[in-house]
């Protein structure tokens, strides 16, 4: 279990964070600037809060109120930072070996080779750091952390120096861990992906503080903001009237197209910005009764290709498997049904 | 022959005026060694050995960086990780023995330790000579070799990447622990660097020393002695052995720098 809750002044910056979670892997997740590595240095004690309090499965490490400050040193949390940090005088093996618990005296050289072995690096204990590739170096950091069986393993994007291939492998080797380690994970990014796969909870910070915090599957169907829509990647950001409202929910009328949208209703003819995941977009050939569009633009990605199109003026964004339709082509465009999520704030909330 | 000119390149009056320099510091040393033979060199450095200027200047230097080290490392690693009020002055005062004529060093240095001086008195009623002894060579040595030493180690310091020694913490390692096993030996070819200047410094101090040690005599002030009695024909000598004595050491600096070069990777 952790329990967070501090604020810093930092310059013209104001830190001011708060969560609670019962889950093994907690991902702080937003833009640059967001505050989400400062929020990871006060949980390794590297930097102070003014005010707050962090709690570790029942142990404080921190807390104004009643003065505790648990140094680095005695925190016993295990940290991976983006730079390279393995101590570049020292082999591989003595690297591991540097915070290796007490409790492993006289067993030093069996830990550090099983260390080494289950971040598959067997036998490199007598390299040095500096002839290991980047990834090999985010291993052997990861071990090193884990020799010194921490309560709790802060990673602040570990892996965005990497190259990508070599990234999604090092994601999954590190999910292996965590279930054979059984230490609870605090990690953060700026990658929604990475944070999707990583996380039990996510922490989503801006600006300095949390705007929303749930499952990866919650957070990404169900964003709160615009800020967060677009950070999960529900790209279409909308306004619309309130046309129909029934006990499933309500019909919005955005001019050029109207949704069905899920949740507490709110009264017939408000104004409410709503957003729709790309998935949710569909086009079909243009037919009687179907909002017409044309397609803008077309943006291949990981086998899938975002559809630009425009709707009366308007552009929507379409994520599509199988072969998009050709440029300048007419087309219609349906939405899932119930897939409107409608977002408290504005539209242009988190663009200023 | 006509002058290609190039696209970039120093200009010539910048070549005129820096080669007029060098002429100006290099003649002296041509001059110095056509008026040495090699039979006056022997005797001169006999003559410094039978005064004990040899060895005095050898051990006292070599205390004295010893001592530099162990006071300076600390106060260079408190300059470059420090946070404290008023670290941009002491930054600033570590440099004041080098912008301060030694003999003004020298003057301060009796002010306190002088045989009238509190100190000075304080320590001579319990048998502790500072003026006219060793401890006074040692302490004017210190006094003008010290920046050197502190301003590299600091900047050997400052190099060393903060997240390695963050790392160690979180590894359970508290700061003095971190100092020695992360920081200083990092930082350590930097510092080395800065030892063998702040001991040619020491070997060479004349200005403070003269004031605070007249005797005994160390090579400098031998030197000045001879000057003094016999004229520059039998100080140039003198002047010769603390010349390559710089060389020799310079030379071993280079080497070394050279050789861990190739081993010091990112």
């Amino acid at each position: 279990m952790l329990q967070v809750d501090v604020s810093r002044r930092q310059g013209a910056f104001l830190l001011d964070v708060a969560f609670a979670t019962e889950h093994q892997r907690v991902v702080l997740f937003g833009p640059s600037g967001a505050g989400k590595s400062l929020t990871l240095q006060c949980l390794a004690g590297f930097v102070t809060p003014d005010r707050g309090r962090i709690e570790v499965d029942e142990t404080v490490l921190f807390d104004s109120a009643r003065r505790i400050d648990v140094p680095p040193w005695r925190r016993r949390v295990g940290v991976v930072l983006q730079t390279y940090t393995l101590l570049p005088h020292l082999t591989v093996g003595a690297n591991v070996a540097y915070g290796l618990a007490p409790v492993w005296r006289g067993h030093e050289r069996v830990r550090v080779d099983t260390l080494l072995a289950a971040v598959g690096l067997g036998g490199y204990a007598d390299r040095m750091p500096a002839q290991l590739s980047g990834g090999q170096r985010q291993r052997v950091a990861l071990a090193q952390a884990l020799a010194s069986d921490p309560r709790l393993l802060l990673l602040d994007e570990p892996f965005s120096a990497v190259d990508a291939p070599v990234r999604e492998r090092l994601r999954r080797d590190l999910l292996a861990l965590l279930d054979a380690f059984r230490v609870p994970l605090v990690f953060v990014t700026h990658d929604f992906g990475e944070a999707y796969l990583l996380g039990q909870t996510i922490v989503i910070l801006a600006a300095g503080r949390v705007v929303q915090v749930g499952s990866p599957a919650d957070v990404a169907a169900r964003p709160r903001t615009a800020t967060v829509a677009r950070l999960v990647g529900a790209t279409n950001i909308l306004e619309g009237r309130v046309s129909d409202v029934s006990p499933e929910g309500m019909t919005i009328d955005a001019g050029v197209i109207v949704v069905r949208a899920p949740g507490s209703p709110r009264p017939r003819g408000d104004l409410v910005t709503f957003c729709i995941r790309p998935e949710d977009i569909h086009l079909t050939a243009p037919r009687d009764g179907a909002t017409p569009a044309t397609v803008t633009r077309l943006l291949p990605r990981n086998g899938m290709t975002t559809v630009l199109v425009s709707v009366g003026g308007l552009s929507l964004e379409a994520s599509l498997a199988g072969a998009p339709p050709p440029l300048g082509s007419r087309v219609a465009v349906e939405v899932t049904e119930g897939a409107a999520q409608v977002l408290e704030g504005g539209p242009a909330e988190g663009l200023e | 022959m006509r002058v290609i000119p190039r696209r970039t390149g120093v200009p010539w009056p910048l070549n005129a005026a820096g080669l007029l320099l060098v002429g100006y510091l290099v003649t002296p040393f041509l001059f110095g060694l056509v008026g040495l033979d090699a039979r006056g060199l022997v005797a001169a450095l006999r003559e410094a050995a039978s005064a004990g200027a040899i060895m005095t200047s050898l051990e006292t230097a070599t205390l004295s960086t010893l001592l530099v080290i162990v006071l300076g490392v600390p106060l260079a690693y408190l300059l470059a990780r420090g946070e404290f009020v008023g670290k941009a002055v002491l930054g600033a005062l570590v440099y004041l023995p080098l912008v301060i004529p030694p003999l003004v060093g020298g003057v301060l240095l009796l002010a306190m330790y002088g045989p009238y001086a509190p100190v000075g008195r304080w320590l001579g009623d319990r048998g502790i000579q500072i003026t006219d002894a060793w401890p006074g060579i040692v302490l004017a040595q210190m006094f003008v070799s010290a920046p050197y030493l502190v301003v590299a180690a600091r900047v050997a310091f400052e190099s060393v990447d903060p997240a390695l020694e963050q790392v160690s913490y979180a590894l359970g390692k508290p700061p003095l622990v971190t100092f020695f096993r992360v920081s200083l030996p990092l930082a350590w070819p930097g510092i080395l660097a800065g030892v063998p200047l702040a001991w040619l410094r020491a070997l060479g101090e004349f200005g403070a020393t003269v004031m605070v040690a007249y005797h005994p005599y160390t090579l400098p002030v031998y030197l000045f002695v001879r000057f003094g009695a016999r004229g520059v024909g039998a100080a140039l000598p003198v002047a010769a052995i603390l010349l390559a004595a710089g060389i020799a050491v310079l030379a071993v600096v280079q080497g070394v720098l050279r050789r861990s070069a190739g081993r010091i990777v990112p």
